[in-house]
C-alpha cells in the first residue's frame, strides 16, 4: 500500500511530467488561456492515462515485444476517441475550445512514455497508481497555470459562466498574458518557481 | 483571387502568420529537445518537412477514399491517422537506409521521434479532416489535395524556420550569464517568448 | 518473449478489431446526442434572437444560395422565416459567418418585420479567450446593434463602436450584422415582387 502511495506521489512531485520530465508541454501552453478548458484537458489526460495504463498492464503478457508500440498506440487512440466523442456530446462548448488538442492527446508523450516505461512492466494496481499520479501531476500544473493566466490576462476567472475570482476593476488586464509570448515567458518563470519551491530535476526524462 | 495567389497566401499564412511552434504551441517537444545545437536542428527540420508532407497526403487520401465513404471517419480518424503516420515513418526509414545513405545520415535518427511529434498529427488532421482547418482563407468546407499539400509544406517550412532561429539563439545563450534560478529550461522558455513576440507583429498580414 | 510473425499479426489484428468495435459502440451511443446538441444550440439561438416568434421555418437551399450571392459582407449559411403564435410574420433569422482573428465568427441574427435588429448571438468562434471573446463578454458591444435603424446598411454598421484591442473580432461581428442587413434587403426586395 505504501508503495502504491509513493508511486502516486512521485507523479506529482519528483517526476512531475510537466515541471521535471518536461513532456506534454504543447497543450499546456495552448489551452491555459482558459481555466475551464484546462480543467477538462486535465480530466481528459487523467482518464486516458489511467485507462491505457490499466489495459496495457492487464494484457502485458499478451503483447508481443516486437509490435508493442503500435498496439499501445491503438489502445491510447481508442481512449482518446472516447474522450473526443463524449466531450462533443456533453460539453460542446469545451469541445469547441479544445479543438485539435483532443486528438493530439494521442501523441502527448506522457501517455506513450508511461505505457512503455511503466505499465508494460508492472502489475495493475501499480499501473493505475502511476497513471493517476502522473495525470494528477499534469492536471495540477495546467489548472494552476491557466488560473493565473486567466486571472491576470482577463481580470476574472470563470467556470461555465460563474465567476470564481475577480480582480478589482481598477486592474487593466494586459493582453500579452493571454497572447503566445506571455505563455512562454510566464511558463519559464513558473518553471523556475516550481523548481525552487517544490522539486528539482534529477536528470533523465524527456522525449523527442 | 487567383488560384496562385491563394496558394501563396496559404503558404505564408501557414509558415509565418500561424507559425505552428511559436503562435500555436504545437510541436514544442522537439522544439526544446533538439534546439540545443544547430546541426541537430537542421536534421530535425529536414525530417519534419519530408515526413509531414507525406503524412498529410496519406491521411488526406485515407479520409477521402476510405474513412469518409465508409462512414467510420468520425470515430476512427484518431487511431487511423496515427497508425498511418507510424507506418509511414517506418517505411521512410527503411527506404532511406537503403536508397540514400546521405539523407539517412542527415535525418535518420530523428525519424522515429517524429511519430510522436504532435506537429505531424496536427497538420495531417487539419489537412485531411474537415472542420479542423481554421485559417482565415475562404477555401470551402474541406481542403483539396493540392491545398492540403501546400498548407502542410507551409507549416513544415515554418516549423523548420522557427526551430533554426531558436537554435541559433540558444547557442548564444550558452555563453550568457543567466541567473542560477533561471538556468536551463526556464530561460529557454523565456527566450522562446521573446522570439514569439516577433510573430505577434505578423498577425493580420494580408488579412490572414 | 519469442514470437512467430503469425502471432504478431494476429495480436495486432485482434487489438484493432476490438478497438474499432468499442469505438463504433461508443459512437452509436453518443451520435444521437451530438446531433441533438447541435440542433438544440441552433434552436436556442433562434429563440434568443427573436423571442416573440413561435415557429421558425427554414428556407430551402436554393433560396439561401440566391441570397448568399447578393450578400458581400459575410457568408450566409441559413435563413429562417419566423412566425408568431397567431401565424403572422415575425421577421427573419439569419445564420451568417465572417472572418475574425482566429477563424470564422458564426452568428445568428434576428431581424424583426421592419428589418431592425431584434437580437443577435454568437454560435461559435475561435477568437483569443479574454481578448477577442470580449465581443461576447462585454454586453454593451452587442447591445449597440439593437439601435440600428430599420433596413440599415453597411454605412450604419460602420459607425458602431469597436472594442479596443479586439478590432478584428469586432469587425467580424460587424460584418455578420451587415451581412444580415444585406440579406434582409434582398429578401424584402424579392417579397415585394411576389406579394
Amino acid at each position: 500500500m505504501k508503495h502504491l502511495v509513493q508511486t502516486f506521489v512521485k507523479g506529482i512531485t519528483r517526476e512531475n511530467p510537466l515541471m521535471i520530465l518536461m513532456i506534454g508541454l504543447c497543450a499546456t501552453l495552448a489551452v491555459s488561456t482558459q481555466f475551464q478548458g484546462a480543467v477538462f484537458m486535465g480530466l481528459a489526460v487523467i482518464f486516458v492515462l489511467t485507462m491505457s495504463n490499466a489495459i496495457i498492464s492487464i494484457f502485458r503478457r499478451f503483447i508481443p515485444n516486437e509490435v508493442r508500440i503500435p498496439m499501445f498506440i491503438v489502445v491510447i487512440a481508442s481512449f482518446v476517441t472516447i474522450v473526443d466523442l463524449v466531450m462533443k456530446a456533453f460539453v460542446p462548448s469545451v469541445y469547441a475550445f479544445l479543438g485539435i488538442w483532443i486528438p493530439l492527446i494521442v501523441v502527448n508523450c506522457i501517455i506513450l512514455g508511461r505505457a512503455e516505461a511503466f505499465a508494460y512492466h508492472n502489475g495493475l494496481p501499480a499501473a493505475i497508481a502511476d497513471g493517476l499520479g502522473m495525470g494528477v501531476g499534469y492536471t495540477i500544473v495546467i489548472v494552476v497555470f491557466a488560473f493565473v493566466r486567466e486571472l491576470f490576462g482577463s481580470g476574472a476567472v470563470k467556470f461555465f459562466g460563474a465567476t470564481l475570482l475577480a480582480l478589482p476593476s481598477w486592474y487593466a488586464p494586459p493582453s500579452v498574458v493571454l497572447l503566445f509570448p506571455g505563455a512562454f515567458i510566464l511558463f519559464g518563470f513558473f518553471l523556475a518557481g516550481w523548481r525552487a519551491l517544490v522539486s528539482r530535476p534529477g536528470g533523465g526524462g524527456g522525449c523527442s | 483571387m487567383s488560384v496562385l495567389s491563394q496558394m501563396a497566401l496559404l503558404f505564408i499564412g501557414a509558415a509565418l502568420v500561424n507559425n505552428m511552434l511559436l503562435t500555436r504551441f504545437i510541436g514544442l517537444c522537439p522544439f526544446f529537445g533538439v534546439s540545443s545545437s544547430m546541426s541537430t536542428s537542421v536534421g530535425m527540420s529536414l525530417a519534419v518537412v519530408f515526413v509531414m508532407t507525406l503524412a498529410s497526403g496519406a491521411t488526406w487520401m485515407a479520409w477521402k477514399f476510405v474513412l469518409s465513404p465508409l462512414g467510420v471517419g468520425e470515430f476512427l480518424y484518431i487511431p487511423a491517422f496515427i497508425l498511418i503516420i507510424a507506418a509511414l515513418v517506418q517505411f521512410v526509414e527503411m527506404y532511406l537506409r537503403k536508397a540514400s545513405p546521405v539523407l539517412y545520415r542527415a535525418m535518420g535518427i530523428y525519424l522515429p521521434l517524429i511519430t510522436t511529434n504532435c506537429a505531424v498529427l496536427a497538420t495531417a488532421t487539419e489537412a485531411a479532416k474537415p472542420g479542423f482547418f481554421k485559417m482565415n482563407i475562404p477555401l470551402g468546407p474541406s481542403l483539396g489535395l493540392g491545398e492540403a499539400l501546400v498548407y502542410t509544406l507551409g507549416v513544415s517550412v515554418g516549423f523548420g524556420f522557427a526551430l533554426l532561429t531558436f537554435a541559433a539563439l540558444r547557442e548564444r545563450l550558452e555563453a550568457a550569464p543567466v541567473p542560477a534560478a533561471l538556468r536551463g529550461a526556464p530561460i529557454a522558455f523565456i527566450s522562446a517568448g521573446l522570439l514569439s513576440f516577433a510573430y505577434v507583429g505578423l498577425a493580420g498580414w494580408f488579412g490572414l | 518473449m519469442s514470437s512467430s510473425s503469425a502471432r504478431l499479426v494476429i495480436s495486432v489484428a485482434v487489438t484493432c478489431v476490438v478497438a474499432a468495435g468499442g469505438l463504433a459502440a461508443t459512437y452509436c451511443v453518443t451520435a444521437p446526442r451530438i446531433a441533438a446538441q447541435e440542433r438544440d444550440a441552433e434552436q436556442r439561438a433562434l429563440k434568443r434572437v427573436l423571442p416573440d416568434a413561435a415557429r421558425f421555418e427554414g428556407l430551402d437551399e436554393k433560396s439561401v444560395a440566391r441570397l448568399a450571392a447578393a450578400v458581400t459582407a459575410g457568408e450566409i449559411e441559413a435563413v429562417w422565416k419566423a412566425v408568431d403564435a397567431s401565424g403572422a410574420d415575425a421577421g427573419w433569422c439569419v445564420k451568417t459567418s465572417a472572418r475574425g482573428y482566429g477563424g470564422p465568427v458564426r452568428m445568428v441574427i434576428g431581424l424583426d418585420r421592419n428589418g431592425k435588429v431584434a437580437g443577435l448571438t454568437i454560435l461559435a468562434m475561435n477568437e483569443t479567450p479574454g481578448l477577442g471573446t470580449r465581443v461576447e463578454s462585454e454586453p454593451w458591444f452587442m447591445r449597440q446593434f439593437l439601435d440600428l435603424p430599420p433596413g440599415y446598411g453597411e454605412r450604419d454598421v460602420k459607425q458602431m463602436d469597436a472594442i479596443s484591442g479586439a478590432t478584428r473580432s469586432s469587425k467580424a461581428v460587424k460584418n455578420c450584422v451587415t451581412a444580415a442587413g444585406q440579406a434582409y434587403a434582398a429578401l424584402s426586395g424579392g417579397k415585394a415582387v411576389s406579394q
